[in-house]
């Protein structure tokens, strides 16, 4: 039996393949294009290639992120708080809040009895605390690749301060300390600090009290520099998985697996 | 052919025969003078309203019919004040009795309403068309967005557009919302000195722990302010208010509000439940506002909702699957039903409101001999007549009694009071009752600023967390149920 999860992100497209004993069989990445069920398509053909296998052994295909519903072929459709939840228990059992940086919103979850979401909190309104905040400061300003972005950060010995939040507003404040020769770490740093200031602040605005272990997901955390960031925020460790990007895939898989079983549909082995 | 959309819409609302032909044009005119055409029509009655309201009961139906007759009247409040008719106006939050009392008084020699409430009721649930008006007093001054209650922005729009003329008296009750009565004195500097206001300060001065309808002289200031009240009523429209109104109101009030514990009970006690709950909050609004053309058509409708409840109920008949979460909420956000739907397709379902649930106390008539105090008494029991503190623990009772699967709070960011008050009382709720609570960002009336597919996917993912978490508790509950019990 193969499961396949994929997670239509604003910005990058992930496929995770599993088997009927919820193990990991391959994980492919793409960048999303404008056409979503396209974009699922392109990330599923790679991960099947990557393991090997072929359309014919999907029993399952299920899809969550911003574009699950454009995608045709799935089969079970979810929202991506509970898909990140469990994808994050899974990779790291026991975890109790969840910190989700992704391109377009940040999602900030507690887990509660029986591995369950408790409460989770989420932007609504404002790209200010998102990736997307991320990326249109630091590599439009800095001219830096997002890559080199973590590294060139934790050089920082003074991040600058931020007095907004607002994309928009934020961008001429950025622009100020360029002119006045600030040194780009700093700016990076800064840029880190201010996303992180305000991810966190949305969360405890939630009552979200950040019980730990606390694991920090999405693109975000491939920047070297955001655990820290984070940490800084709430004055606790921040676990950053080794594969941060691919929980709301690996959880959307595991939970049509479950369901699948659950109906008794079929055996999982 | 010309009217036929407008004559459909009467049919959805259950007007029939010839008072359908005779209130047709009257309905036509009344239409054009809040901003609706024949495609609002098309739109409310082909798309809109068959998928938001229940229309398979007649009791909804009525309902539409009530709310209905309440506009088209509300849209003659020009003519009415040429005729020499009396306008008095209110706002919530506030209770029925004190203005139904004026109307008792009155008869057809005043007209009694909130139109900011009573037009809101129905353009933006029935037709989702509140926007035009909002803007016109965001033309006129007053900020965009998300900063100021949609009612005042819809009270000033309307009075801009001369559907709402100057009233004779503007009678509401200060400090819960602060903002309506600044919005008065708005209207009255910049565009309308006629506009007259009186206003009667419920006590909110109140300690922690003290319980305001439990205090005789709060009951007694507040009583004070009312025989206040009415005295400036009677200067300003000749209408003697007697005792006699006053005993009328109180029971109508309380008559009111027993009907909906009835309706309210049946709703969240059914599985598989009959009735969503914006519909649920619609038939409530009589005992928060006053209705000019009588609350008798709302009740009547109240009445064959009960009845066709009733029935459904004992069919084992419902509108959601068997067994599905049930998530309360603050106050189903009613003026934005897409919100209920996509719980709906999501699987959840909203069964009850904190604000419109009467508490226990509530459903025991005030009884003493001064019916200025029984006025005062049934004001302060109610939640948004009350100390937050003592209006959190209400909650908990009603949590308690519905028992839903969740809670939902927010839809309330523009409101100082309540905005704040939701967060911190959804803290307190969750410790006392251990029903799980979510918030959302969110405006109850005014969804223009709405990401629609945020939305979705908040409302997913809290849809997906009741179901999941409903689940792992009955597989928890079962695991550790003695072997053999059922």
């Amino acid at each position: 039996m193969l499961v396949a999860g994929v997670d239509i992100g604003s910005t990058t497209t992930k496929a995770v393949l599993i088997d009927g004993a919820g193990a990991l069989v391959a994980f492919a990445i793409i960048d999303t294009k404008h056409d979503r069920d396209e974009s699922g398509e392109e990330a599923l053909t790679l991960v099947l290639r990557e393991a090997g296998r072929t359309d014919a052994d999907l029993t399952l295909v299920a899809s969550t992120g911003y574009g699950r519903r454009s995608f045709k072929r799935t089969q079970k459709v979810l929202p991506e708080i509970v898909c990140h939840a469990r994808g994050t228990e899974h990779l790291y059992p026991g975890v109790q809040t969840i910190i989700d940086v992704g391109g377009q919103d940040s999602k900030i979850i507690a887990m509660g009895e029986f591995g369950t979401v408790q409460m989770f909190e989420m932007n609504d309104r404002c790209a200010a605390g998102t990736g997307r905040f991320f990326e249109v400061l630091s590599r439009r300003l800095l001219s830096v690749p997002m890559e080199e972005l973590g590294p060139l950060a934790l050089k920082s010995a003074k991040p600058v301060f931020l007095s907004s939040v607002c994309t928009v507003f934020a961008e001429s404040e950025i622009i100020s300390h360029l002119s006045a020769g600030t040194p780009a770490e700093d700016i990076a740093m800064g840029i880190l600090e201010s996303m992180a200031k305000r991810v966190v602040a949305i969360g405890k605005q939630a009552r979200i009290d950040y019980r730990e272990p606390v694991v920090l997901t999405g693109g975000i955390a491939l920047n070297v520099a955001a655990g820290r960031a984070f940490a800084d925020q709430i004055g606790k460790e921040v676990v950053v998985l080794e594969n941060p990007q691919m929980p709301a895939a690996l959880g959307v898989a595991l939970i049509a697996l479950d369901d699948w079983t659950a109906e008794g549909r079929g055996s999982p082995a | 052919m010309a009217g036929t959309a407008y004559e459909a819409f009467l049919a959805l609302g259950n007007f029939e025969g010839r008072e359908r032909k005779q209130i047709l044009p009257q309905w036509i005119e009344a239409a054009t003078r809040i901003g609706l055409d024949e495609n609002d029509m098309e739109f409310a009655v082909n798309e809109f309203i068959p998928e938001m309201w229940d229309l398979q009961y007649l009791g909804v139906r009525k309902m539409i019919g009530a709310m209905t007759r309440e506009a088209i009247d509300h849209t003659q409040l020009k003519e009415q004040r040429q005729r020499g008719v009396k306008l008095v106006y209110g706002i919530i939050p506030a209770i029925l009795t004190p203005y139904q009392a004026v109307k008792k008084a009155g008869g057809d020699k005043v007209f009694v309403s909130f139109p900011d409430m009573c037009l809101m009721n129905f353009l933006q649930p029935l037709f989702h068309k509140g926007a035009p008006l909002f803007e016109l007093a965001e033309q006129s001054g007053l900020t965009y967005g998300c900063r100021h209650c949609a009612l005042n922005k819809l009270r000033i729009g309307l009075r801009l557009r001369d559907v709402v003329p100057t009233p004779d008296i503007q009678w509401s009750f200060g400090l819960v919302c602060d903002e309506a009565t600044k919005v008065d004195e708005y209207i009255n500097c910049i565009y309308d000195d006629k506009w007259h206001a009186v206003i009667t300060r419920l006590p909110h001065d109140t300690m922690m722990g003290e319980v305001d309808d439990e205090l005789p002289e709060r009951v007694a200031y507040l009583a004070a302010g009312f025989r206040d009240a009415y005295e400036e009523v009677q200067r300003v429209t000749g209408v003697t208010v007697r005792e006699e109104h006053i005993a009328g109101a109180l029971d109508d009030f309380q008559r009111y509000l027993g009907k909906t514990d009835v309706l309210t009970r049946l709703n969240a006690e059914a599985d598989p439940q009959p009735l969503r709950g914006s519909a649920l909050v619609n038939f409530c609004h009589p005992f928060s506002m006053p209705f000019n053309t009588g609350i008798e058509y709302m009740e009547d409708a109240l009445d064959t909702m009960i009845e066709e409840l009733k029935v459904e109920v004992a069919a084992g008949r419902g509108i959601y699957p068997k067994g599905v979460p049930k998530v309360g909420a603050y106050f189903i956000p009613y003026a934005v039903p897409w919100v209920d739907k996509i719980f709906m397709d999501n699987g959840v379902a909203t069964s009850s409101s904190l604000t419109m649930i009467p508490s226990a106390k509530q459903l025991i008539p005030p009884s003493g001999t001064d019916l200025y105090q029984n006025v005062a008494e049934q004001w302060l029991r109610m939640v948004f007549g009350m100390g937050c503190h003592v209006e959190i623990k209400t909650w908990i009772e009603k949590v308690e009694r519905a028992r839903p699967d969740a809670l939902l709070m927010g839809f309330f960011d523009y409101d100082r009071w309540l905005g704040q008050m939701h967060k911190m009382g959804a803290r307190e709720v969750e410790k006392a009752t251990g029903v799980p609570t979510f918030y959302i960002e969110a405006d109850f009336f005014d969804d223009r600023d709405y990401s629609r597919e945020a939305l979705r996917t908040r409302i997913e993912s809290i849809s997906q967390v009741i179901k999941m978490r409903k689940a792992a508790k009955l597989a928890a509950e079962r695991a550790a149920a003695p072997q053999g019990a059922a």
